[in-house]
């Protein structure tokens, strides 16, 4: 049969005993020998002990044991997120060879919901990138064209996903690291509320902007995937306690008088004229849907790419401050003292992209500069958060772009961090005021896909996945897949 | 002037225990001076109103049962992970 593109195709293939999940397995496995020496989307690929888990998912079905809701799916997660399985690197040189004691909850929940995993996705070093360059184990290739990005930081996540390496795959979203690779490579991404899912074993870069979360084909498949990653965690005191809805049953719900509010700054200079098109397009198809579209300006826009930045960074120079070759990181240097010692080991470990942000965090954070940058991007942030408050009494959810232009050429923005950083314009205004954000593909450009970006209220992801389902399933950008032909 | 100086930058690098070449102390002064003109510009916006964003969690004093959690410190998977192990310990180097 038919290898099954969703999850939805899938476990119906599976009730019905037209595949097994060994067959469903193996074809996901000879999807990865094909793409990966192109793309380079996993850092480990867990072949023997994917196929051992699928004996046991099969055995449990055949037992007619009651099981959960990914039973027999594959699924990839990024390298960032610790597993009791494999290596845990971050992509950096200095974790090569870290292996986890224990697993992040989110792991435990997929394991629990009977997903079996792949293996571990590449990433930019430590999360800290847009396009996926900047890892210790190679650059991810577009699907879609193998001499463009794939978006970062989950780049290898997405790029999975659109491939059909996995039908789902795990990311992390810290400043648009999942809804920027989500747009470059066509599938859907979800950034969630802060606070939505537990970080509990996910290796922090920014601590108060950090949230994991899914990718998939569709936006049903992605509701499915944090209905099973969502909700409070003891072992995370930022997760919250707040009640988990059923996501999936928002998808198919009537979008008929739905508020969306269209940010004219999301659309301003630096917006390629070919994206704003396909949006607009976009926003056009919701009102045929029964939404109503009305323009609105959060004029601070502008001004997060500075907050974030500057927060994030000053966040992960004192994250990363464990990686000092006692603690964590086992590259060998000969020191005669201790400071010989930490700074061979940081300097060695860390790629160049991390260097700059413990560098740009340490100036933000030090006597004298302090005030000026990170105490002033905290106020400005509050502002933010205020002004995406007033907005929403106005509108059920925003809509723009993700990103201000489609998937851009290897190497083209590798040495210039700033045009780096501005990848990221339309994604860190969410981020930093915390909410969530879906990236919807809405249309391609130039051969290369567009994302739709859906913004809703904190705790409201029922919104976007509502409005999200909606649009996707009138149009048909989800069925479309980079084909090996690319290659 | 530079917003940055390589002297600044070796001054951070230090205080961040990163060994940096002279070659990369200059290259990310220039750099990080670029980034930085860039967002000088959140200095004009008004924040006389505005306090600090600190957390985002919106929690306060948030505690837990003070219980051990077995699976998280079972010793045979903290010797399974670690890169060095003699006798059942963890095998680190020398202190200096």
């Amino acid at each position: 049969m038919k290898q099954p593109q969703t999850v939805a195709e899938a476990l119906a293939a599976l009730d019905q005993h037209e595949i097994t999940v060994h067959e469903l397995v193996a074809a996901t496995l000879a999807r990865i020998e094909t793409w990966e020496p192109k793309i380079n989307a996993f850092i480990e690929v867990w072949r023997d002990e994917a196929l051992a888990v699928a004996a046991q998912r099969d055995a449990e079905r055949k037992s007619g044991k009651p099981h959960g809701v990914l039973h027999g799916i594959p699924v990839g997660v990024k390298d960032l997120i610790c597993t009791r399985e494999g290596h845990t690197t971050a992509a950096s040189n200095m974790l090569r060879e870290f292996r986890s004691p224990y697993e992040a909850t989110v792991i435990t929940r997929l394991n629990e919901a009977g997903a079996v995993i792949v293996g571990k996705t590449n990433l930019d070093e430590f999360a800290m990138g847009s396009s996926t360059e900047y890892s210790a184990f190679g650059v991810v290739r577009n699907p879609w064209d193998v001499d463009a990005v794939a978006g970062g930081s989950s780049g290898g996540s997405a790029a999975a996903v659109a491939s059909g390496e996995a039908l789902l795959s795990l990311g992390t979203d810290t400043g648009g690291s999942i809804r920027l690779p989500a747009s470059f490579c066509g599938v859907v991404g979800l950034k969630p509320t802060y606070g939505r899912v537990s970080r509990f074993g996910v290796i922090a870069y920014g601590s108060s902007l950090d949230q994991v979360g899914p990718f998939a084909r569709t936006v049903r498949d992605a509701a499915l995937l944090l209905e099973v990653l969502a909700g409070h965690d003891p072992r995370d005191a930022t997760s919250g306690r707040q009640r988990v809805p059923s996501y999936q049953a928002a998808c198919g719900q009537s979008i008929a008088g739905v508020r969306i509010g269209v940010p004219k700054e999301f659309f301003a200079e630096g917006v390629s004229p070919a994206v704003a098109e396909k949006v607009h397009a976009a926003c056009d198809s919701l009102k045929e849907l029964g939404a109503e579209i009305k323009e609105i300006s959060l004029p601070l826009t502008p001004a997060a790419i500075a907050v974030y930045y500057l927060i994030a960074k000053a966040e992960a120079s004192t994250n990363l401050a464990r990686y000092d070759g006692l603690r964590f990181g086992n590259i060998a240097v000969a020191a005669d003292t201790l400071l010989e010692h930490y700074l061979a080991v940081r300097g060695m470990g860390f790629g160049e992209e991390v260097k700059r942000a413990i560098l740009m965090g340490s100036y933000a954070l030090s006597a004298g500069y302090y005030d000026a940058w990170y105490k002033q991007a905290s106020k400005v942030r509050t502002l933010i958060i205020k002004e995406y408050e007033a907005v929403f009494r106005g509108v059920d959810v925003i809509a723009g772009p993700v990103a201000p232009e489609t998937a851009f050429a290897i190497g083209s923005k590798a040495d210039d961090p700033l045009a780096m950083y501005l990848s990221d314009a339309l994604t860190v205004p969410l981020s930093v005021a915390g909410l969530p954000a879906l990236s919807v593909p809405c249309g391609m450009a130039a051969g290369l896909p567009v994302g739709l970006q859906l913004v809703a209220p904190a705790w409201q992801e029922e919104r976007i996945f509502a409005v999200g389902h909606a649009y996707e399933q009138a149009h048909d950008w989800w069925q479309r897949m980079p084909g090996t032909s690319n290659l | 002037m530079a917003i940055i100086t390589d002297d600044e930058v070796a001054r951070m690098a230090l205080l961040a225990r990163l060994g940096l070449t002279a070659a990369e102390q200059h290259d990310a002064a220039r750099k990080l001076g670029t980034v930085l003109d860039h967002f000088t510009a959140i200095q004009s916006v008004d924040t006389t109103a505005a306090v600090p964003t600190d957390a985002m969690s919106g929690q306060h004093n948030v505690k837990r049962t003070d219980t051990v959690e077995h699976e998280l410190c079972e010793p045979t998977a903290l010797l399974e992970a670690a890169p060095a192990t003699l006798r059942a310990h963890i095998q680190v180097k020398a202190v200096f």
